[in-house]
């Protein structure tokens, strides 16, 4: 890794701009620092944050909150890959 | 709550890429919730004021936005907003809750026997206070004081308000029972030409037995009492002294005379706020004598009192009527009369006997009455040494 790489993630853990998720069970998942939703539907969802590009499968997925850079999402999940 | 300020809208957003409408959305700080897809549609809910913001997004990605339902107290008002009668009548009421809340309308007040409402009024409007007086100018703290200077019965009184009702709370002075002084010396004296009945000395000396007739002012118990020395000491003489006497009191009844005849009643009912009628109920009957009664029932909602409510003046109106009564009925009255002054003023006493005596003339009945009774006599009156 390279010392600028380094630096830059010395100051995002420093500052919280580290992506940020907390997941109950299989049914909701909270996102900090979220970027854009880049695709969804009710079995699939893209997201891209500031340091990763990830995907969720599952069933009933719905976005309770979307503001700020906070996301919650709810469903049945059944899958989450990083890309 | 806030929701329903704000008013909550859900949108149908069809079309495709609406992923970027939410990102457009959370880019220019609009808040959405509950979104969901449904049937390749989406649904999204926002606050009322974001709805012209997302219409705007939509069209920038040829999306089509459909409003589902609306909730909130926001919409409802919104109806009527060019309903000016409305918005004038709510804005006279809000200025008529304000003004009202802010002027007597009604002075109530409370604890006060000895100092009649009528002189707490007077004084009241002495110091600038009435109906329609400006609460806020009113001093209040000030005006307890000086009310519990200006009265002496007044120990204690407080002016605060209730919304448009100036509440005056009064608490009275308890006058202290006179104090006998244990160590005042009397004696005990008759009030009346009597026979001793009974005598039960508690302390002093009986100047008087059983059988005894004494007169108005004699000594019945003596406050010196001299001990088996000779010697002699003042003491606070008391006992319980029953005697017999005789009392005589004369009934007259005129064969003609003035009577009072009720001949009818008069209801006047008005709707009245605060205790104070909507229109002027100056009714005053034609007749000469009459009694008056006010009432006013408020009106209740569930178990709130309503300030409004219905007031209603009875007048009793009264015929004199020059009567002329027969001997046999004007006895009868007479009678009546007896009865009542017996039940009066001999209700604690035992009448032993009573001699009737009649006498009649032309003018009327006479009857008098000599009473025995049976009562308590005696007080007492203080020894100077």
């Amino acid at each position: 890794m390279s010392k600028e790489n380094n630096a830059k993630n010395i100051i995002r853990k420093n500052l919280y701009l580290n992506t940020n998720m907390s997941l109950t069970d299989n049914t909701e998942i909270v996102l900090e620092n979220c970027k854009k939703i880049l695709e969804y539907n009710d079995i699939y969802i893209k997201i891209s944050t500031s340091t990763i590009t990830f995907q969720i499968w599952g069933k009933d997925l719905e976005i309770t909150d979307f503001e700020g850079k906070g996301l919650i999402i709810k469903g049945k999940f059944s899958s989450i890959e990083f890309l | 709550m806030f929701n329903q300020v704000r008013g909550v809208v859900e949108l149908e957003v069809i079309g495709n890429g609406y992923e970027k409408l939410l990102n457009d959305a959370k880019d220019n700080g609009i808040i959405c919730f509950d979104i969901k897809v449904a049937n390749e549609k989406l649904y999204i809910k926002t606050y009322k004021k974001n709805i012209k913001k997302i219409e705007d997004i939509s069209k920038r990605y040829g999306l089509v936005i459909n409003i589902i339902s609306k909730k909130g107290f926001i919409f409802k008002i919104i109806k009527y907003k060019r309903r000016y009668g409305i918005i004038l009548g709510a804005a006279i009421l809000i200025f008529n809750i304000i003004f009202f809340s802010n002027i007597v309308l009604k002075v109530s007040i409370n604890g006060n026997e000895k100092v009649s409402d009528d002189e707490i009024m007077s004084f009241l409007e002495q110091n600038g206070v009435k109906y329609w007086s400006f609460i806020p100018d009113i001093d209040m703290d000030n005006l307890g004081r000086k009310m519990y200077i200006a009265f002496d019965e007044i120990s204690w009184a407080t002016v605060r308000n209730s919304g448009g009702i100036l509440i005056v709370d009064i608490r009275e002075e308890t006058k202290k029972p006179e104090m006998v002084p244990i160590n005042q010396k009397c004696n005990v004296i008759s009030d009346k030409n009597a026979q001793i009945i009974k005598i039960k000395v508690f302390s002093g000396t009986a100047a008087v037995s059983e059988g005894d007739g004494v007169a108005k002012g004699s000594v019945l118990i003596s406050g010196i009492v001299t001990d088996k020395f000779g010697k002699s000491e003042a003491v606070r003489a008391d006992g319980e002294i029953i005697a017999r006497y005789q009392e005589e009191v004369c009934f007259y009844q005129p064969l003609e005379h003035m009577k009072m005849n009720e001949v009818g009643i008069v209801e006047k009912k008005s709707l009245c706020i605060w205790g104070k009628s909507l229109w002027n109920t100056n009714y005053i009957p034609d007749e000469k004598a009459f009694t008056h009664d006010r009432t006013i029932n408020y009106f209740s909602f569930l178990s709130l009192k309503l300030p409004i409510g219905i007031l209603k003046d009875t007048y009793h109106l009264y015929e004199y009527e020059n009567a002329v009564e027969t001997p046999i009925s004007a006895e009868k009255i007479c009678f009546e009369k007896i009865k009542d002054y017996e039940d009066i003023f001999y209700s604690d006493k035992t009448i032993t006997d009573k001699q009737i005596i009649k006498e009649n003339d032309n003018s009327g009945i006479k009857i008098r009455i000599v009473y025995t009774i049976d009562s308590e006599i005696g007080f007492k009156q203080n020894i100077i040494i």
